[in-house]
């Protein structure tokens, strides 16, 4: 929401492991999609749940693999990313090309995705089963290894393509099952096959205007 | 549990299209052993047997292996279905590719084709935590077709079909045709094939 990211791949091979701990706070942050949080219990048994939930039943080890792929690859490390990016085919069909950028919170959320062509994706995306992040092979765009842009706190929603060279403002959303073939400006939600951009709706009463509920009531730290 | 498995398999039984032995005796029961081996080799009807175990594992609050059932049904098949889905017997996933999380409840004689699944819509204000999770309630001989996908406590009548790559977010009604995105009602009063067994029908 400040802008897109210098680098959102980060910029050096330090900054690899601070994505890491980008991507474990998404996963807690979204994590109440898999378990209720019971304000009653308590506090290490909460965080127990959480871990539980997030390392085995959340997709985080498939966006450390992803990572440590990366790692692996700038420092010029031989056969290891090639093994982290089968293991993560074959563990959690989660295919991620070689030019893809991804920044830092990045949530899978249930697996059975494929990203490629040259794209890059803003902080804190969310991206749900069965997307397809790639490439057109249409005439309209023509013969190109560009892929889509992708801002910050965007939300792919399940079955969802983005393909060819667009463009994907910040906090913008997509519906399930949309085919998105144009822009999507910031903050605008896109539907339907092919993709139309719903207009905005007015805020509501009481609304803060974050795509995702306040950290607060999440019972986290 | 037994009971749910027990209609599963007949469920795959169907089709397996086991050639019937006849004229000796044990023959019907070399007749079931076949279809149950074919609809293991055959068909995913282990991800629905996982399923059961891991629900049935779940109630009775044993560790660990409930988890790794759900490994294996995501290895081997793809299907992940959330602990709190309460799925009817006579379930069939046609060729895995399963997503289901959520309250789901659903009926007898469920059809789940492949990339379709139920979720959860993103609500930004509850009254309560757990409101956040409402799924689907479906009811009996329902088809959901191919990357089709649920979204929400929405409720979904008998007999209805849902179209290809269609997305659901409000109530249908009992013996209809849906289909599209956000999806409409394309027929009404459509006479569904029975998916009841012969044996009960007699």
């Amino acid at each position: 929401m400040k802008g897109r990211a210098e680098h959102p791949g980060g910029p050096e091979p330090s900054q690899r492991f601070e994505n890491i701990r980008a991507d474990y706070d998404a996963y807690l942050f979204a994590s109440w999609t898999w378990i209720p949080d019971y304000q009653e219990r308590s506090e290490l048994s909460r965080r127990l749940e959480r871990w539980e939930a997030i390392v085995f039943r959340g997709l985080w080890p498939s966006v450390v693999l992803y990572r440590l792929d990366v790692w692996a690859r700038r420092r010029g490390i031989p056969l290891l990313p090639v093994i982290a990016d089968v293991l993560n085919r074959f563990l959690f069909g989660v295919v991620i090309g070689k030019n893809v950028e991804i920044g830092p919170g990045f949530c899978i959320s249930h697996g059975s995705i494929v990203i490629d062509g040259v794209t890059r994706i803003g902080k804190n995306c969310s991206i749900n089963p069965y997307v397809t992040i790639g490439l057109s092979t249409s005439s309209r765009v023509g013969l190109s290894l560009r892929g889509p842009t992708i801002g910050d706190n965007v939300y792919i929603g399940t079955g969802a393509r983005v393909l060819g060279p667009v463009k994907i403002g910040d906090n913008a959303k997509i519906g399930a099952n949309a085919v998105v073939l144009s822009d999507v400006p910031d903050n605008h939600t896109a539907v339907g096959v092919p993709a139309r951009v719903i207009p905005q709706r007015p805020p509501r009463k009481g609304d803060d205007g974050e795509e995702r509920p306040a950290r607060s009531d999440e019972g986290e730290e | 549990m037994f009971e749910n498995v027990r209609e599963d398999f007949h469920v795959y039984a169907k089709f397996t299209g086991v050639k019937e032995l006849k004229g000796f005796p044990g023959a019907s029961w070399i007749n079931e052993t076949r279809r149950f081996l074919a609809a293991l080799w055959l068909f995913p009807f282990s991800s629905v047997l996982l399923f059961r175990a891991k629900i049935w594992l779940c109630k009775h609050h044993v560790p660990i292996l409930p988890r790794l059932c759900d490994w294996i049904n995501m290895l081997v098949w793809r299907v992940q279905i959330a602990d709190s889905a309460n799925i009817g017997p006579g379930l069939c996933i046609s060729h895995g590719e399963i997503m289901i999380y959520g309250e789901v409840t659903a009926g007898r004689h469920l059809t789940l084709n492949p990339y379709s699944g139920m979720g959860l819509v993103h609500k930004r204000r509850v009254s309560h935590p757990l409101e956040r999770f409402g799924g689907p309630t479906i009811g009996d001989n329902v088809f959901i077709g191919a990357g089709a996908y649920l979204f929400g406590p929405i409720k979904v009548g008998d007999n209805v079909r849902i179209g290809a790559s269609s997305v659901v977010t409000h109530d249908v009604p009992s013996n209809s045709v849906v289909a599209g995105i956000p999806a409409r009602v394309i027929e009404e009063n459509d006479e569904m094939r029975e998916l009841v067994d012969e044996e009960e029908a007699d």
